[in-house]
């Protein structure tokens, strides 16, 4: 299985829609293979190459409901409003335990897209998911 | 004193930041969050305690942080930055439209402590924007009815899925531009677009132009032709009228769908079809289904999506949008300059019902870019088996012009609902039978031969 993630700065691009690089990880039998690609930045663009890439599953930071619905689309199981250092992130994936409050974005409570509904300002949570 | 004074002004301008209706935050040299405000969580959608502290670009998440961040470009140059435009994603994934300024923050000694970063909120402005222009447009279809804006929410999200999609519509709704805009949209986008008629061609045709066929496949097959079909791998095939379709050639067509196979006539070799298929119709497939013309397999296999594209009657507001996007098309590809058309031209093209639909209003706009030269379309420069049909009195003003189009209009749509039975008419009009006589014969409405009394006696004999 191919696993994408956004990066800027070794962390996880903060917005998918305008992000241009990726970290992908092939999750096999023996050692992930780590290789860095491109994206362009148009979304439907962008889309059809990860599509083109193989990927599976996307962890990334914020996503509009726009993108999120191109990448569904094409089968592609995006895990959003993820923030942090791209390899702890990879590695909390591996380990089975994202989504996760630690690596979620303030005001996202590490929750699965469709998965509920956002708790911020309004909708205030504890740590360790809503 | 001096602390007492200083704390007094600490806390005047913590009330003014919580009052404003702009978000503000300020971060300090490692581009942590220092502060806060209400509106900052109102805009966001993040709470102050969950924001402090955290890595300004994951709480902000602005399409500007990874590519050209404008408090970085303050802290680098100094200066300020006013209202940069930009979009923000909250957390239920809505794009929320922003403009930006930016300041540098200084402790007392005047070293640079941080940034400040403010935000307005322009969703409200958008919206109005888009209201007051109350435009919207995609490919080549342009409209503000909401029927249609719905249509164009969806069309990315077709565009990005590779499942078939059912366009249906009356002739001259714009199937073509429909499914031309899934394809503009699609990540097939670079691949050709081919559409076909299927109802134009008898079916030995039908099967040789989608297919192809093989030298020796029949008599004149003289050198292999590779179909439309071939043509479009890569891409996007339309079917367009697609429920003129024989039964033998839907099983073939449904082979291609699920499959994505096909034989070229006179082969034995199966060709993959890498191709996207649009079905387009002006018929009402459920309806051929049940009564088994349409093959129901085709039909569910097809239907994965539809798209039903309402007649222009039924989105008037279209006309003058659509009659200025006509305008400035033929200006453009005939090198004229009309600025428009007249109050009464409007008055005659809102009345009228077109049952060619857009493809009717253009035909008019093109007849009338033939006869007038400069200047502004007047009725005159409209074909003549138009303005026949809906004969208003010219030069009387518009608002008479106006009112006796409505009038017509009126009239004529009370008649269809009432089977054309002229007392039944009259009586939901209000008016004396006479009245509606006298109205039909002074606006030129034509009725048909038989009314909704001659009918009905006629069923009962």
């Amino acid at each position: 299985m191919r696993i994408a993630v956004p990066i800027w700065n070794g962390r996880v691009s903060p917005v998918f829609d305008v992000s241009t690089r990726v970290v992908m990880v092939e999750d096999g039998e023996g050692c992930p293979v780590r290789k860095e690609e491109s994206i362009p930045d148009d979304p439907v663009a962008k889309t059809e190459k990860l599509a083109g890439l193989g990927v599976k599953v996307l962890l990334c930071g914020a996503v509009s409901r726009h993108v999120a619905g191109m990448l569904d689309a094409k089968g592609i199981r995006v895990i959003p409003f993820l923030a942090g250092d791209v390899d702890q992130v990879l590695d909390a994936f591996f380990k089975g335990s994202l989504p996760s409050s630690d690596y979620a974005m303030p005001g996202c409570c590490g929750r699965r897209r469709g998965g509920g509904k956002g708790c911020g300002a309004r909708r205030r949570c504890r740590k360790g998911g809503c | 004193m001096a602390g007492r004074k200083k704390a007094v002004r600490t806390d005047a301008t913590g009330a003014i930041l919580e009052s404003i209706s702009d978000g503000v935050f300020t971060v300090d040299e490692r581009w942590k969050i220092t502060s806060f405000n209400r509106a900052a969580e109102e805009i966001t959608g993040i709470a102050r305690r969950e924001a402090l502290g955290k890595q300004c670009s994951d709480v902000f998440r602005a399409s500007m942080c990874e590519t050209d961040c404008a408090l970085r470009r303050t802290m680098e140059s100094g200066k300020p930055i006013i209202n940069k435009p930009a979009f923000i994603i909250d957390s239920e994934g809505r794009r929320i439209p922003i403009s930006v300024s930016t300041a540098i923050l200084r402790d007392a000694s005047g070293r640079i402590a941080g940034g400040a970063e403010t935000f307005r909120d322009l969703s409200v402005v958008e919206e109005l924007r888009k209201e007051l222009e109350g435009r919207f447009q995609m490919g080549d279809l342009v409209s503000r009815s909401p029927v249609m804006r719905r249509i164009f929410d969806i069309l990315p999200q077709a565009a990005a899925s590779e499942s078939a999609v059912l366009v249906q519509g009356e002739t001259g709704t714009g199937k073509e531009l429909v499914a031309r805009a899934i394809h503009g949209l699609s990540p097939r986008r670079n691949g050709p677009f081919v559409a076909i008629n299927c109802g134009a061609l008898p079916e030995a045709l039908l099967e040789s132009e989608l297919f192809g066929y093989e030298t020796g496949a029949f008599t004149g097959a003289d050198r292999r032709k590779p179909g439309r079909f071939a043509a479009a791998s890569g891409g996007t095939i339309l079917l367009d009228e697609i429920g003129e379709t024989t039964p033998s050639m839907q099983v073939k067509l449904l082979r291609a769908l699920q499959e994505k196979a096909y034989e070229p006539l006179g082969s034995n070799e199966t060709k993959k079809a890498d191709t996207r298929i649009i079905a387009a119709t002006n018929r009402d497939l459920a309806d051929l289904m049940r009564r088994g013309t349409f093959r129901r397999d085709l039909f569910y296999r097809i239907n994965v999506l539809r798209i039903e594209l309402p007649p222009l009657r039924k989105r008037r507001e279209d006309v003058p949008l659509l009659v200025e996007h006509f305008i400035a098309k033929f200006n453009l590809t005939q090198g004229k300059s009309i600025n428009g058309v007249s109050p009464d031209v409007t008055a005659l093209l809102m009345a009228h019902d077109y049952p060619g639909n857009v493809r009717e209003l253009e035909n008019i706009i093109e007849h009338a870019f033939v006869l007038c030269a400069q200047g502004t379309i007047e009725p005159r420069h409209l074909p003549e088996s138009f303005v026949a049909r809906m004969p208003v009195e010219r030069g009387c003003g518009n608002v008479r012009t106006s009112l006796r189009a409505a009038e017509a209009q009126a009239i004529a749509a009370a008649l269809e609902r009432n089977s054309y039975n002229r007392a039944r008419t009259a009586a939901e009009l209000g008016v004396h039978k006479s009245t509606l006589f006298r109205k039909v014969k002074s606006l030129g409405i034509v009725l048909p031969p038989e009314d909704g009394r001659y009918k009905r006696n006629k069923d009962s004999a």
